[in-house]
């Protein structure tokens, strides 16, 4: 796996799993609508990482690509 | 203490996860981002920056040539402390220090992150019930120290001897009367009670009044909320000279032997304790951070 690659996936997992943690202290304190706020960007971080792993899996040879 | 960090990341949101943590970290810190090492530097030049966090991947300067630019600098421009976070090492070591620069994981550990923040600062992180931390500053607490003193002193008219600040575990008696006043700013909310042990209200009810009392009446029990109003405003006026924002607000008085007091937040509880005469005095203070 290249450096850019493990970049790129590196920031949208950080981005999910920090927002999440900031959601779960919210929720502590009763800030729902904030807590929700931090769970969207979470969800969007995570479609990014999809968006990234789809890219991936395409440039895998055709006989690989039904196993992953 | 007002701890001037910035925060530089080209990705938003990750500016967004360290200033919270941040913001978890420290008591009211100033929190600068930038979105290349370029503007930093810039930044780092115009202004003393206390701490410096920066990722290493990013557009017109690098976190790694920022940190070699700014090690270049004067000594009086360097910032104080400077963290790395990069996704060079793996999210399960501990975080590196080589040269006065902290090297963290990414994704890091937010919990980690915040322990060696304060660690930077010389606080200590004390665990609160639901998991979440806080700490007040030495500087907050030399502000109630101080005014407790001079209050004591000056309105009860009696010698005062500090006897120690530490942290209260729960269900401890807190004294024969208080009075208990909320703590309000744009930062945090809490409150701070001032609690005497019968032999120490005595004595200063009779500095402030005149006379001889051998026991709490109704007639003198007003005397512990114009203390409590009298260190209030003091630490209020204090506090806010530099930059603290607390609002007004006034107290209230809770009489009986060896009673609880319970606080309007939960937290640590910071107990100063004081000789007076031949009892007690203490001055608990409660207070966490408003989440933003």
């Amino acid at each position: 796996m290249d450096a850019k690659l493990i970049h790129d996936m590196s920031n949208p997992l950080t981005i999910a799993h920090g927002m999440i943690g900031i959601a779960l202290s919210h929720l502590e304190s009763g800030d729902v609508q904030n807590a929700v706020n931090k769970l969207q960007k979470s969800i969007l971080a995570l479609d990014k990482l999809k968006i990234i792993l789809q890219a991936e899996r395409a440039k895998l040879p055709n006989t690989l690509k039904a196993e992953v | 203490m007002k701890e001037k960090i910035l925060i530089v990341d080209d990705e938003e949101e990750i500016r967004e996860l360290i200033a919270f943590s941040i913001e978890r970290a420290l008591v009211n810190p100033i929190v600068m981002q930038c979105g290349d090492g370029q503007e930093a530097y810039d930044c780092i030049q115009k202004e003393k920056i206390d701490l410096l966090i920066t990722d290493v991947k990013m557009p017109k300067m690098g976190g790694t040539r920022l940190v070699a630019s700014v090690n270049n600098l004067p000594a009086e421009q360097k910032p104080t402390h400077m963290i790395v976070i990069s996704i060079l090492t793996t999210p399960q070591e501990e975080p590196k220090v080589i040269n006065g620069t902290s090297f963290f994981p990414k994704p890091w550990d937010a919990s980690q992150l915040e322990t060696h923040i304060r660690h930077l600062f010389g606080l200590v992180a004390i665990d609160r019930p639901a998991g979440k931390k806080t700490e007040i500053d030495q500087s907050v607490i030399d502000v109630f120290l101080e005014a407790t003193i001079q209050v004591l002193t000056v309105t009860g008219n009696i010698s005062v001897q500090p006897d120690g600040v530490f942290m209260k575990q729960p269900d401890t008696v807190s004294g024969d009367i208080s009075a208990i006043i909320p703590m309000n700013s744009k930062e945090y909310t809490g409150s701070m009670s001032i609690s005497f042990t019968t032999p120490a209200f005595l004595e200063l009810a009779e500095g402030m009044v005149g006379g001889h009392f051998t026991e709490i009446t109704s007639d003198i029990e007003s005397a512990a909320g114009e203390l409590c109003n009298q260190l209030y405003g003091l630490v209020k006026r204090n506090l806010n000279r530099v930059g603290h924002s607390l609002a007004p607000a006034i107290p209230s008085i809770i009489s009986g032997p060896n009673h609880k007091i319970r606080h309007l937040v939960q937290g640590p509880c910071y107990t100063l304790q004081f000789q007076v005469g031949a009892g007690t005095v203490r001055v608990e203070v409660v207070i966490s951070p408003k989440l933003r």
